[in-house]
């Protein structure tokens, strides 16, 4: 099974046609504050049908990163882009295509869902009512209720609610289900699942829930100190990111060459690696060159992330 | 019918292509089955559906699923070979090697683990 | 005839309220022109009688606005001498408020005036009582007639304004009612008749000119001309309430209240009219202030508005002077007030406004655009500057107030007027590179004036 794994590879890349203008692009994007790097060289594109999920810990940089894209903060080095504009300058048409959840909901406290609601809608020429009702209802979202009274997982709610009213081809969420209970991030879930099916659409979301990145996205970035440590499909990062397990009948050598290993531990007669680019040919110059059984243990997002950290 | 786990190391299209192949393997998804549809499967398991999609034409590639415009992927007609013995041992082939390392792990031996598979094979003959 | 009464009726009972101002307007009048003796006895009857009569008026306060409707209307083409119709209707109704005040009047003070006079032997009493029926009551018609007409012109502007540069306009046609006509146009005093009948008739042409104009007007060229200097002006109507609501600046009035409020406490404490005009400075420069949290708050609006950075500081510049201009209107009818009513010399009222009018304008600006200037979080530079605006403006007022030499006082606001354009010049350019991950919400106003 394994020696068929790469001729599929190339079946389905073969099957990807070249993208037109990406919604969304940066290109060596680097932000600094005040002397401290943000961002540096993030290179990374978002073409419709991509469901992306960023991945991060606190402070590497995904909440500026977003911000960066959607021009609200000018670049320090290097370029963002949105649907081939800079994104600082964006043009008015190219606005309404996007929509946007902050991490922070900016809602107005004295006023009442529904009021918001029409608030913000009434920016927009295409604003979906029927969409805002059903949702508002499937979610179980008091639109009557001002927004001061309102739990955390409401504003949440509210917050999406005002940004999928305009049938966005982009959606940015930040953090958009931190405050969620599991039955409300499903619904989110499928919701997004819903709009992303079409494949006309891109979503790019951060998040720490990382069950729900598995499920829903296709892409991943993983932001690691400012630095784009990762980006590409889901499917090859699982592929690519395994653990192996040695086990000789002799005992194995400390500086065990692994090609690729990420971490080694040794312990007499077995050794575990963390290995990346990990494929066929990896596996054929380990068993070629290493008297030991070799096992080969598949790892989940979460496990992929907490390594990667270590 | 298939049962997904997106938590797994084992990317979700992979888990769908491996059912799809040890069920038609095993004759329980005969010839002209229709299969959910991408959108249907995506929601129901809550996962993209590209995934789903990306698993679909990799069978249509295979030659074990084919459409049907305007309605649902079904299975196409499948040369005997694959119900042959050996494909279908090539199936259980994951499992085998996730067994294996289990054993090791307690530090069973091979008799053993083979006595508790008997065991196990007759308990749910029924 | 019926089409007159009828217009009339409509006139009176627009709407709920109007009908019940009217009846009881109606009821109290009755009972001062049946009663007079009874009322004339009494130390406070005649005061309620004349409220009376104030209440009657209101009840036809819809009057202006239905009658610019029906002007503007095609039925009253298809209506039989349509216009001198309406015209009629409005002249009756003018004349059914303004007749109780001089019957009244007459009434009331007839009686124990003439019966003084006649305990007095002051002057021959049929003599008198002659005087008092024609000279005395034909003033106090026309002179009634007269104001009420433009009571009924404040009353227009009132039920027609939409916005705050609506409410400024009246705010504007009130001061200018207050602070001229009185001195010239009053009972008892020496204007002659024959002008006050002039100026009833040029006030009625006026008013029926433009209503009756208006439509023709609509319809050519220099009214579109005019549409699409508004349209540039006001951008995007779709969006024109909703911008002030995001940016926190949906209610001037509130503002212009507590700066009402701020004025009436004052007035009790500040006899004299020097400090006056520093206390009206200082609230010039609150007024402004709101603008600090702006460039925070804009950021809501970034992706939902298809402008740019610097189309967004043009238009949030507007509203913030629509937000401003009722307290600085107020601000300013207070100077005006004031200079007329504290015994200011009448050649230095005009001395006191124009130093005060661009001080408290001047002032409003300048923290406005102080305010704009916020655009990341607090800045010692800033600060500072606006703490020497505020000492400039405060040092000018007093200076002002006191014994100025015209040339210094000019001198120092064109200097304020050159840092107010300069403020702008810089807030635009911030504005135009406006940082939002910097410019947090939190930090923005509270930074504000070091405060």
């Amino acid at each position: 099974m394994n020696d068929t794994r790469s001729t599929e590879r190339a079946k389905v890349s073969k099957a990807m046609p070249a993208q037109a203008t990406p919604f969304a692009a940066a290109l060596l994007l680097g932000k600094s504050f005040g002397g401290k790097r943000v961002l540096s060289d993030v290179t990374l594109e978002v073409s419709p049908g991509d469901v992306i999920g960023v991945l991060g810990k606190n402070g590497a940089g995904k909440t500026t990163l977003l911000e960066l894209l959607l021009g609200f903060s000018p670049a320090s080095t290097g370029s963002a882009q949105l649907f081939g504009h800079d994104s600082f300058r964006l043009p008015g048409a190219v606005k309404s295509r996007v929509g946007f959840v902050p991490q922070r909901d900016e809602l107005l406290d004295p006023l009442t869902a529904r009021n918001q609601l029409a608030v913000i809608g009434s920016f927009y020429s295409n604003w979906d009512r029927g969409l805002i009702e059903t949702l508002s209802k499937q979610w179980e979202l008091d639109l009557d209720q001002r927004v001061k009274t309102m739990s955390v997982g409401q504003r949440q709610k509210l917050s999406i609610l005002l940004a999928l009213g305009h049938d966005p081809d982009l959606l940015l969420l930040d953090e958009p289900v931190a405050s969620l209970d599991p039955v409300a991030r499903r619904q989110f879930l499928e919701q997004i699942i819903d709009i992303s099916a079409g494949g006309k659409r891109a979503v790019v979301f951060s998040s720490h829930i990382v069950s729900d990145v598995e499920r829903l996205a296709n892409k991943i970035w993983i932001l690691k100190e400012g630095r784009l440590y990762w980006q590409g499909d889901l499917d090859t990062l699982k592929e690519s990111f395994i653990r192996i397990h040695l086990h000789s009948a002799a005992s194995l050598p400390q500086d065990l060459a692994l090609p690729g290993a990420r971490s080694l531990r040794v312990e007499a007669n077995y050794a575990t690696a963390l290995m990346a680019d990990w494929s066929d040919e990896t596996r054929k110059q380990i068993e070629a060159h290493i008297d030991a059984r070799l096992e080969v243990e598949t790892l989940g997002l979460e496990e992929i992330f907490l390594e990667l950290h270590r | 019918m298939f049962v997904l786990n997106p938590q797994s190391g084992i990317p979700i299209y992979r888990q769908l292509l491996d059912q799809v192949r040890r069920l038609v393997a095993s004759g329980h998804l005969v010839h002209g089955t229709p299969l959910p549809s991408v959108r249907e499967l995506a929601m129901k398991h809550a996962v993209n559906p590209m995934t789903i999609s990306k698993a679909y034409s990799m069978l249509e590639t295979e030659g074990l699923l084919e459409r049907n415009r305007g309605k649902p992927m079904t299975i196409a007609k499948q040369p005997r070979s694959l119900v042959q013995l050996p494909k279908r041992l090539q199936q259980l082939d994951s499992h085998l090697d996730q067994l294996i390392l289990a054993a090791r792990q307690l530090q069973l031996t091979e008799s053993e683990v083979v006595k508790a598979l008997r065991a196990k094979w007759e308990s749910t003959n029924e | 005839m019926m089409t007159i009464v009828r217009l009339c009726w409509t006139y009176f009972t627009a709407t709920t309220w109007c009908r019940w101002l009217s009846t009881i307007g109606l009821i109290v009048v009755m009972g001062g022109v049946l009663f007079p003796a009874a009322v004339a006895q009494s130390l406070y009857l005649p005061a309620v009688c004349f409220a009376g009569a104030a209440t009657f008026f209101l009840g036809s306060s819809m009057m202006p606005v239905l009658f610019g409707r029906m002007a503007a209307s095609h039925q009253l083409a298809f209506l039989p001498f349509g216009r001198l119709k309406l015209i009629a209707s409005a002249l009756l109704t003018t004349s059914l408020v303004v007749i109780p005040v001089p019957v009244m009047g007459m009434l009331i003070s007839i009686e124990p005036f003439s019966k003084y006079a006649l305990q007095t032997k002051l002057t021959p009493d049929m003599t008198f009582r002659n005087f008092l029926a024609t000279h005395f009551f034909m003033q106090m018609c026309l002179v009634a007639f007269l104001w009420t007409t433009w009571m009924y012109f404040v009353l227009w502007s009132l039920t027609t304004s939409r916005n705050a540069l609506g409410m400024l306009r009246t705010l504007l046609i009130l001061i200018a009612l207050i602070a001229i006509p009185p001195r010239y146009v009053a009972i008892n005093n020496q204007t002659p008749l024959a002008t006050v009948a002039v100026l009833i008739v040029l006030s009625w042409t006026l008013f029926i000119a433009y209503f009756l104009l208006l439509p023709r007007l609509r319809r050519s060229r220099l009214h579109a001309i005019y549409q699409s200097i508004r349209e540039r002006w006001r951008g995007q109507e779709v969006s024109s309430k909703e911008m002030p609501l995001l940016l926190g600046i949906s209610s001037p009035w509130i503002l212009a209240l507590a700066v009402s409020i701020c004025i009436v406490l004052d007035s009790l404490f500040v006899p004299l009219r020097g400090p006056w005009l520093f206390f009206l400075v200082i609230l010039a420069l609150v007024s402004g202030a709101i603008a600090g949290k702006t460039a925070a708050r804009s950021r809501a609006l970034w992706l939902r508005l298809p402008h740019t950075r610097a189309e967004l500081f043009d238009r949030v510049e507007r509203l913030l002077w629509q937000h401003s201009a009722p307290s600085v209107a107020i601000l300013v009818a207070c100077l005006v007030g004031i200079g007329i009513y504290s015994n200011l010399p009448a050649r230095a009222i005009p001395v006191w406004t124009l130093y005060g009018v661009p001080l408290i304008v001047l002032a409003a600006g300048a923290s406005l655009y102080l305010g704009l200037m916020q655009t990341t979080g607090l800045r010692v530079l800033d600060a500072a500057i606006a703490i020497a605006v505020t000492l400039t403006a405060m040092g000018i007022a007093i200076y002002a107030a006191g014994k100025a030499q015209p040339a210094v006082v000019m001198t120092m606001e064109a200097a304020l007027l050159t840092a107010t354009v300069a403020f702008r010049a810089l807030a635009r350019a911030r504005w135009i590179n406006l940082d939002w991950i910097l410019c947090r919400a939190e930090l923005g106003a509270a930074a504000y004036r070091g405060s």
